[in-house]
C-alpha cells in the first residue's frame, strides 16, 4: 500500500493517512482483513511521528472500519468495505439525479464542499 | 531480464568468448597432435577397457578409437565456435551447453591419448596397466570447466521498456510504500527441518541420551527459527530506499536510495536467479517466490536485487521517483 503525505499541507498528516486508508478499502487496493502496516513502521517510513499515525487510525477504528488490538497491529476490518461501497452506491445515485436537473459532478463537488 | 539473447559483448568480453571457443578446440588438436607426433609406433590394438586399476580386459583397434573420438571432439568444438557466435540464447546458457560439450570433448580426448599412451609404452595391451593414470583419465572430462569460466558473464542491460515512470511527487510530499508477503517456499522449508529434527532426534531423546546430541539439536532448532523467520517478508519503499525484513526484522535486503542506479518492474523468471528463494550469486541475488512479475534493482556497483512482487509497478515509480529527489537534493 502507497502512502503520500505532505506536511505542508493544510489538512492534518493524520487526516491525510486516514483519508488515503478510507480510499484504499474503497478502491479495494486494502483488502477487508489485510493488515496495514504498524504504527510504528508506517511512521519512520514516512519520517512523522508515531502518535500522528495512531491518531490517523485510532480515528479510523472509531468509524469501524479498522480493528486495532495491542501486539497485533491494525487491519481492516471484515466489514469495512461495504459501508464504503454504500457511499459509492449513493454517490452514483447523486450523481444521476443531479444530472437531471443539469447539475455536473464539478458542481455537486462545489456544493459537497460548501457543506 | 531475459537470458534469451547475448548482447553485442565489448572488447575484452569479445576476447573471452574467441579463448572460450579455442579452448574447446583443444581435445580435438590434442587427439589430431598425439595421432600425428607418435605415427608409426601406434600399435594397431590399443587397450580400451579396464576393470579396476590394473590390467586391461579389452582392447580395441586404434584407428577406430582415433576416428571415434577425434569426430566427437571436433564436432563438439565445431558446435561450440557456431554457439558461441549465436546472438540467442543467453550467456548463462550457451555457458551450460558448453560445459557439457567441453565433457564430451575432455571425455573424447582422454579415451584416446591416455589408453594410446599406455600401449604404446607398454608395447603390448597386456602391459597397459591403468594405474595412478585413472585419475588424468577422469580429469579431462572435466575439460568441459575452462572454456565455462573463460566465457565472460553476462553484460547488464537494462529493457527501457520495463522502467516506469517517475512516480509524481509533489516538491513537498513524503512517499512510502509497503507490502507483506507470506513465502511458502520458507513455511516448506521449516517444516521440512521440523520434520527433519523430529526424525532424527526424538528416538536420542526418548533414549535420555542428551548431552553430545543436544548441540546438534540446538543447532537445527536456530536454523528452523531462522528459515521460518523469513516466512514472512515486509519489501519497503521510502527514504531508506528498498528494503526486504524478515519477521524478526532481521534484514534481508537494504539497497539505499543512493546506491540505486535502475529500477525495472518486469517479469522474473527463476531460472535466470539461480531457481525459488534466497538466491544469492556473484553479482546478482533474488528473492524469488514465483514466476511473474517482479522488482529489479541495478545498484551504483552493478549488482542487481531482484523480488517477485505483485503489481511491481507503483512501488517501481516511487522508487524511481525517491531516487531522483535524492540524487537532485544531493
Amino acid at each position: 500500500m502507497l502512502f503520500r503525505v505532505d506536511p505542508t499541507s493544510t489538512v492534518s498528516l493524520a487526516e491525510q493517512i486516514a483519508v488515503q486508508v478510507r480510499s484504499g478499502i474503497a478502491t479495494g487496493a486494502l483488502a477487508p482483513g489485510e493488515r496495514l502496516p504498524p504504527a510504528r513502521d508506517l511512521a519512520r517510513a514516512l519520517q512523522i511521528n508515531m502518535h500522528t499515525v495512531l491518531r490517523a487510525y485510532g480515528e479510523l477504528r472509531d468509524d469501524g472500519l479498522i480493528g486495532m488490538r495491542q501486539g497485533r497491529g491494525a487491519w481492516v476490518n471484515e466489514d469495512a468495505a461495504p459501508g464504503l461501497v454504500r457511499v459509492n452506491e449513493l454517490v452514483a445515485q447523486l450523481v444521476t439525479e443531479a444530472r437531471k436537473f443539469g447539475i455536473t459532478p464539478n458542481d455537486l463537488s462545489r456544493m459537497i464542499e460548501r457543506t | 531480464m531475459h537470458d534469451s539473447t547475448t548482447p553485442p559483448p565489448a572488447a575484452s568480453a569479445r576476447g573471452r568468448i574467441v579463448l572460450a571457443g579455442l579452448a574447446m578446440a583443444v581435445p580435438a588438436i590434442a587427439i589430431a597432435l598425439t595421432r600425428l607426433v607418435w605415427g608409426d609406433a601406434i600399435p594397431v590394438d590399443v587397450a580400451s577397457h579396464w576393470s579396476g586399476t590394473g590390467a586391461p580386459d579389452d582392447s580395441m583397434p586404434a584407428a577406430r578409437v582415433f576416428l571415434v573420438t577425434l569426430i566427437i571432439a571436433s564436432v563438439a568444438a565445431i558446435a561450440a565456435a557456431i554457439l558461441l557466435a549465436l546472438p540467442r540464447p543467453g550467456m548463462r546458457t550457451k555457458r551450460m551447453i558448453i560445459l557439457f560439450i567441453g565433457i564430451a570433448a575432455g571425455s573424447a580426448a582422454s579415451v584416446w591419448v591416455i589408453p594410446t599412451w599406455l600401449t604404446l609404452q607398454a608395447g603390448s595391451v597386456d602391459g597397459a596397466v591403468l594405474g595412478w593414470w585413472v585419475v588424468p583419465l577422469a580429469a579431462c572430462s572435466l575439460w568441459g570447466v575452462i572454456p565455462a569460466m573463460i566465457l565472460p558473464a553476462q553484460p547488464l542491460l537494462a529493457g527501457a521498456a520495463a522502467r516506469p515512470a517517475p512516480m509524481d511527487l509533489g516538491e513537498t510530499e513524503v512517499g512510502a510504500w509497503s507490502r507483506s508477503v507470506t513465502a511458502l517456499l520458507f513455511l516448506w522449508l521449516t517444516l521440512a527441518l521440523v520434520a527433519i529434527g523430529a526424525v532424527a532426534y526424538t528416538p536420542i531423546l526418548l533414549r535420555g541420551e542428551s548431552g553430545v546430541a543436544m548441540f546438534g539439536l540446538s543447532i537445527l532448532a536456530v536454523a528452523t527459527l531462522l528459515c521460518a523467520s523469513f516466512i514472512r517478508l515486509r519489501i519497503s519503499v521510502d527514504w531508506r530506499g528498498l528494503r526486504v525484513v524478515s519477521l524478526f526484522g532481521i534484514p534481508m535486503k537494504r539497497i539505499p536510495l543512493d546506491h540505486v542506479d535502475v529500477v525495472e518492474a518486469t517479469d522474473i523468471r527463476p531460472m535466470d536467479w539461480g531457481g525459488w528463494g534466497y538466491r544469492i550469486m556473484p553479482g546478482r541475488s533474488a528473492v524469488v517466490l514465483r514466476s511473474g512479475p517482479g522488482l529489479v534493482v541495478t545498484s551504483t556497483s552493478g549488482k542487481q536485487f531482484a523480488i517477485t512482487i505483485d503489481d511491481p509497478e507503483e512501488p517501481a515509480a516511487l522508487l524511481q521517483a525517491l531516487v531522483a529527489r535524492a540524487g537532485s537534493r544531493a
